[in-house]
């Protein structure tokens, strides 16, 4: 049984390491092949309070209580005592029933996020995830520098974690829960035996023989343990020494993002949701995307009251987005412009178009490349908070119609970086350089004014240009060609002015119109 | 050992990079302001009596040396800035953005985001002048220096009498000639205001728009002899007629049909007034 089919595949692996000591001082934690995360007080943390040194809270289960914060534990509330107990001894405790569904789903979102780190990440019930580092270690350089990396992103979404790692995903387990770096020192009772097919009196039987550390486990003969107290012990204590093969099951990363966040109390201000729970979902989006090499184009938050319709606020960027401060800074600003639900309960965050990561190339020498990306965030910003409409750029048209001449483009970020599209070249800026320099007002109208004559002084003109109006069914009073003259305003203003042909109107008054300012 | 405040900017200039200026384009303009151009971080203002009068065409070079690998930003412009020109005057057009805002706050709002956005090197803005006060001056200025940026406000001329933070206050005055425009400085760095600074606009925008200029100046003046006679005529015949009511009778661009504003008639009418005066 010991000899088991692991042994050989370990053998090449140990003739490996004197080429990799020579290399790596630290050969030895190069080796570590998987590294373990375990989150002490996750049944604590999943309720997301704030600020919590002050006040003394208590996780009840089954009227007893399990978990606690400092404040609580200061205050003499030992672990194990009933909530009557607690009570007495602080009566301003708060206390939240336990609640494994919710840590279940921490945990899976922790899982999610780890997997940037391994395309093999696996949960181990209740409190601990395993991720297997050794095809990572080229990456990201060392398993130091892995746990250091993954520490620091759970503790970013409000976990605190400890790691540890080891050769096999139980030692590393087993290692992380006792938080000792041996694993003779190991604890029987952190092990958590009994989701690894112990029974209870299996258990109540090693401590009677006086066995309470793994250390003293692992020295007993394996053949008579296994007589004794079946094989999931000898198989357990296999795994762990890596005797026997340990397959684990791996997470699958979520193909969609969409995920909720349930509140255990209400939220009626704006204020608590940028703070509290949109962050977080914020937080999850990138890790997702980081994970997924995506970057986000639109997404949408869902704010749900208990009872009712949800309230939706959709975003789109101009380019991919991956970090939760732009994601949070585009959604502050549109969050400003809805009207919520009173209490919101639930938040969720959906991920509805995505596209392939690009990196932000930095130019040489500074310029074009990232001022446009700059441009990009800004005219994402301006139309969130003015609405989309507010920001356009101006383009010419191969038109002779100066109404038609120009174009307004609604300025998506994606377009800014586009080359103009190619036109007619025979009126295109070729042309327009060269003879229409000077000719063409720098201030167009929207609608050309009516304008008297008499405060007119023309100086240049007239210049006739057909009026293609009537051929796009644009109904105005107007003849087929204007004259356009380049005239003073007696106000001193460079003035554009057109007249219609004097057949169409009556009145001398009603036939000058003015276009636009030489400005 | 006299303390001068001069020399304490002649120390300030060592620091250039806070202190660069951007050339406006026209050498009678740069000879007055401070480092000898436009200031490239901070507050311009330009007050105007009303638009069109080549406010824009001042402000053409800079626009041209500013969307060059930077963008440029309107804010609320009165009118459409019309593409095609602004391309046949050498602007790149890829590189302006108009932005359109409802309310005063977006206004200053926009601009101060457009100012800290490190692509965009300009920003022309039309507040709304009942409601900009001096706080929102030094607002947008702080942002401006802040942001690297040159803030150009449009401000109607009345605004002269209220105190802003800009760093630089022109007043914008036209002329009888649309190629000129005359220039005050209300407002700068290391100098005194300085009045009446005649620029010629065909500097930038190369093309003269009133190539008859002194014709019409001629016109003029023929045009005022004639009126000064007609009222000493009057005078004479004892019928007391104010000057002003001639004046809106027979001024120089009073034409009482639009047949009169015609270049034929005007060319006529100067060799008239030419023959009268020789």
């Amino acid at each position: 049984m010991n000899h088991s089919t692991t042994t050989p595949p370990r053998a090449p692996q140990a003739g490996k390491h004197p080429t990799q000591v020579s290399k790596h001082s630290s050969a030895h934690i190069s080796s570590h092949q998987w590294l373990a995360l375990y989150f002490p007080a996750l049944a604590l943390e999943v309720f997301q309070l704030q600020d919590t040194s002050q006040v003394q809270v208590v996780i009840e289960e089954q009227k007893r209580v399990s978990h606690m914060n400092e404040a609580a534990s200061s205050a003499g509330i030992l672990p194990g005592c009933t909530l009557a107990t607690a009570h007495s001894i602080s009566p301003h405790l708060t206390y939240y029933e336990r609640s494994p569904s919710q840590e279940q789903e921490r945990l899976m979102d922790l899982a999610q996020a780890l997997y940037r780190y391994s395309s093999m990440v696996s949960l181990e019930q209740p409190d601990c995830i395993v991720l297997e580092i050794k095809g990572s270690l080229k990456l990201w350089g060392s398993a130091e520098i892995i746990s250091q990396d993954a520490l620091a992103l759970c503790a970013d979404m409000g976990f605190q974690g400890v790691t540890r790692q080891a050769q096999t995903p139980q030692a590393a387990i087993a290692l992380a829960r006792a938080q000792t770096h041996r694993l003779f020192n190991v604890p029987l009772h952190v092990l958590k035996l009994l989701n690894q097919g112990f029974t209870q009196r299996n258990l109540e039987r090693l401590s009677n023989m006086g066995v309470y550390t793994l250390g003293q486990l692992i020295q007993l003969p394996t053949a008579g343990l296994g007589k004794r107290f079946g094989q999931c012990l000898t198989q357990y204590l296999g795994r762990l020494q890596g005797k026997l093969p340990d397959p684990r099951q791996g997470i699958h990363p979520a193909e969609y993002f969409s995920r909720q966040h349930h509140l255990f109390k209400p939220i009626r201000n704006k204020e608590v949701l940028l703070q509290g729970p949109m962050p977080y979902l914020a937080k999850q989006l990138e890790h997702w995307l980081i994970g997924r090499q995506q970057g986000c184009i639109s997404l949408s938050w869902r704010f749900a009251p208990f009872k009712g319709e949800a309230t939706a606020l959709s975003i789109r960027f101009g380019k991919g987005k991956q970090r939760h401060q732009d994601i949070l800074k585009l959604s502050a600003l549109k969050l400003e412009g809805i009207e919520l639900p009173i209490e919101v309960l639930t938040v969720g965050l959906d991920m509805t178009v995505g596209q392939p990561w690009l990196g932000n190339n930095q130019d040489l020498f500074g310029s074009t490349t990232s001022s446009t990306l700059a441009v990009g965030e800004l005219v994402d910003e301006l139309n969130a908070r003015l609405g989309s409409n507010a920001c356009y750029s101006v383009r010419t048209q191969p038109q002779h119609c100066p109404e038609y001449a120009w174009q307004g483009v609604p300025c998506l970020s994606k377009k800014l970086t586009d080359s103009e599209p190619i036109t007619d070249p025979i009126a295109t800026a070729v042309r327009s350089a060269g003879q229409l320099q000077g000719r063409r007002p720098l201030w167009l109208f929207h609608q050309p004014q009516p304008i008297h004559p008499a405060d007119l002084l023309l100086l240049q003109g007239p210049e006739r240009l057909s009026n293609r109006m009537a051929d796009m069914g644009i109904d105005t009073p107007s003849a087929d060609h204007r004259d356009y003259y380049i005239a003073r305003h007696t106000q001193g203003a460079l003035c554009w002015v057109y007249s219609m042909p004097r057949d169409t109107v009556t009145t001398a008054s009603e036939r000058w119109f003015l276009h636009g300012y030489f400005g | 050992m006299l303390w001068r405040g001069k020399d304490l900017l002649i120390q300030a200039a060592s620091d250039a990079a806070r202190n660069s200026a951007l050339s406006s384009g026209y050498p009678e303009l740069d000879q007055h302001l401070y480092g000898g151009g436009w200031p490239q971080q901070g507050l311009v203002e330009l007050l105007l009596p009303q638009a069109g009068i080549g406010e824009l065409r001042l402000i053409l070079p800079t626009l041209q040396q500013l969307t060059q690998n930077a963008y440029v930003v309107w804010v609320n412009p009165p009118f459409v800035p019309y593409a095609t020109a602004l391309k046949a005057c050498g602007v790149s057009t890829n590189n302006l953005l108009i932005v359109q805002t409802r309310t005063h706050e977006e206004t200053l709002w926009s601009v101060e985001r457009c100012c800290l956005s490190s692509g965009c090197a300009g920003v022309v803005a039309w507040p709304e002048e009942r409601k900009l006060n001096i706080k929102e001056t030094r607002r947008v200025q702080l942002a401006a220096r802040s942001g690297n940026a040159m803030v150009m406000l449009f401000r109607p001329i009345s605004a002269v009498e209220r105190s802003s933070l800009a760093e630089l206050r022109l007043a914008l005055r036209p002329t009888t000639c649309v190629d000129q425009l005359s220039l005050d400085i209300i407002k700068r760095r290391g100098g005194w205001p300085v009045h009446h600074i005649e620029l010629l606009l065909t500097q930038a925008s190369q093309t003269p728009y009133d190539m008859m200029h002194t014709l019409h100046q001629q016109l003029a003046v023929w045009e005022k002899e004639q009126q000064t006679e007609t009222t000493l005529i009057a005078d004479c015949a004892g019928k007391p007629a104010t000057p002003k009511q001639s004046a809106t009778k027979k001024g120089l661009t009073n034409a009482t049909s639009p047949e009169n504003i015609n270049l034929e008639n005007i060319a006529s009418k100067n060799n008239t007034a030419s023959d009268l005066l020789h």
